[in-house]
């Protein structure tokens, strides 16, 4: 299947790493186009779905947490995968992994924004979540994209 | 002497004029670093917030893996925080209110299944008799006790043992005879094991209690007469506690305390809520 995104990027994805995609996997379409997606974020969940693609299952993330290290939580290759990844991006990992119905991923990134808040105090999750960088008309419109295609209205499909 | 003087004046000119330059840029680099640091007092209004781009029920997934007193915390990062919070309020009440309603029904099943379940009559035997046991010790065989500088293993372990029984918050540890002794001082020692309820004995107690199993009666008694009855009487108090009464009986009360605890969240966040 091919992926295209926001800014007409072409990603193949093989069906081996598609099955994580549950909310696109069952279809027969062979393109699909995501107005919502730039072609960053939508890189880096394909590239978590290829990195999955050879097991059975990803398991599930146990609660309580034995400690506040990701990589004691996770698995090794989720824990790399995810603190390879900017944090101001993870938000926007969570609504494009929300669209595609990849619930691990989610969970993941849920997990690793969790462990980021826990133990500190409300200054300190002020500071964690100001951005560094100042956010430009376009990418305001962009997030807005994101937000309203979240909601399912601006998947576009082509056979 | 004209054009000597000519050349000194050039000569000041220009001086004066990389002097002009220095000062100017030595005001630039503050006005630098003056800027700097009020950016960092006082960060600009087109300085973007993940609060304030990130919609809030992507936030409700992420406190799925905080708790209720991380998410109060998170509460006071800001106004739009607070407004996250408030707004997964009513979820997460309607989700206690479920949970209570499940445990009602467990403990309803629970009291219903120790209804038809009498107290083993063999059990009650054994410890009528352990507690008749301990009643024929006195004061005195405390005092003797208590005495010792340094008792043996065996029965440092066993007052150990008789103590977490008796208070939950005792730790058990090699070498604190000293903590020991300070209960056997206390005036009512020997009515407090008397009047133990056994019902009392919670999960981790019982965990600790099952070594008394690897202590033979006669050991004990070789050593010390108060060893020997205390030793006795935890050996009775582990076996009708591992009952099925008192297991159900104790699951019931923790069942009770998670609802007491999860009413009065419920009734925090109604506040917060209002």
């Amino acid at each position: 299947m091919q992926f295209i995104s926001q800014d007409d990027l072409t990603f193949n994805i093989n069906n081996k790493a598609l099955k994580y995609c549950t909310k696109v996997s069952n279809t027969n379409l062979e393109v699909i186009k995501f107005a919502g997606i730039n072609s960053n974020i939508l890189r880096k969940v394909i590239q978590y779905c290829e990195i999955h693609q050879d097991d059975v299952s990803i398991p599930q993330i146990s609660r309580p947490f034995k400690s506040n290290l990701i990589y004691d939580i996770v698995n090794f290759k989720d824990a790399n995968f995810i603190t390879s990844i900017d944090f101001q991006e993870i938000s926007q990992i969570i609504q494009a992994a929300e669209l595609l119905g990849i619930d691990t991923l989610v969970d993941l990134s849920c997990v690793y924004i969790a462990l980021k808040i826990r133990g500190k105090s409300s200054e300190k999750i002020k500071l964690l979540f100001k951005a560094n960088k100042p956010q430009t008309d376009e990418e305001d419109q962009r997030q807005r994209d994101i937000d309203d295609s979240a909601k399912g209205q601006r998947i576009q499909i082509f056979d | 002497m004209l054009q000597t003087l000519q050349n000194e004046l050039t000569t000041l000119q220009t001086n004066s004029k990389q002097q002009d330059q220095r000062l100017e840029n030595l005001y630039m680099s503050f006005q630098e670093i003056y800027d700097l640091k009020k950016k960092l007092d006082n960060p600009s209004s087109t300085m973007h917030n993940m609060l304030n781009y990130v919609r809030p029920d992507i936030f409700h997934q992420i406190f799925i893996f905080l708790d209720t007193k991380q998410i109060f915390r998170f509460r006071l990062v800001s106004k739009k925080a607070n407004y996250v919070v408030k707004l997964m309020l009513p979820k997460q009440i309607f989700i206690f209110q479920q949970q209570i309603a499940d445990q009602q029904n467990e403990i309803q099943l629970k009291i219903q299944d120790i209804q038809g379940i009498g107290e083993d009559q063999s059990q009650q035997q054994v410890m009528k008799a352990a507690i008749d046991g301990v009643s024929r010790l006195t004061k005195n065989h405390i005092v003797e006790l208590k005495s010792l500088a340094r008792p043996p293993e065996l029965v440092e372990k066993i007052i150990n043992l008789v103590c977490m029984t008796l208070d939950p918050t005792f730790k058990i540890q090699k070498d604190n005879w000293k903590e020991c002794q300070k209960y056997l001082s206390r005036v009512n020692f020997l009515e407090l094991i008397a009047t133990l309820d056994i019902s009392s004995i919670n999960d981790k107690q019982l965990q600790q209690l099952e070594q008394v199993n690897s202590i033979q009666e006669q050991q004990a008694a070789a050593m010390s007469t108060v060893a020997k009855f205390i030793l006795i009487f935890l050996k009775a108090v582990f076996e009708i506690r591992q009952s099925k009464l008192y297991m159900t009986q104790n699951a019931i009360k923790q069942l009770e305390s998670k609802i007491m605890k999860e009413e009065q969240l419920i009734k925090k966040f109604e506040k917060i809520i209002k």
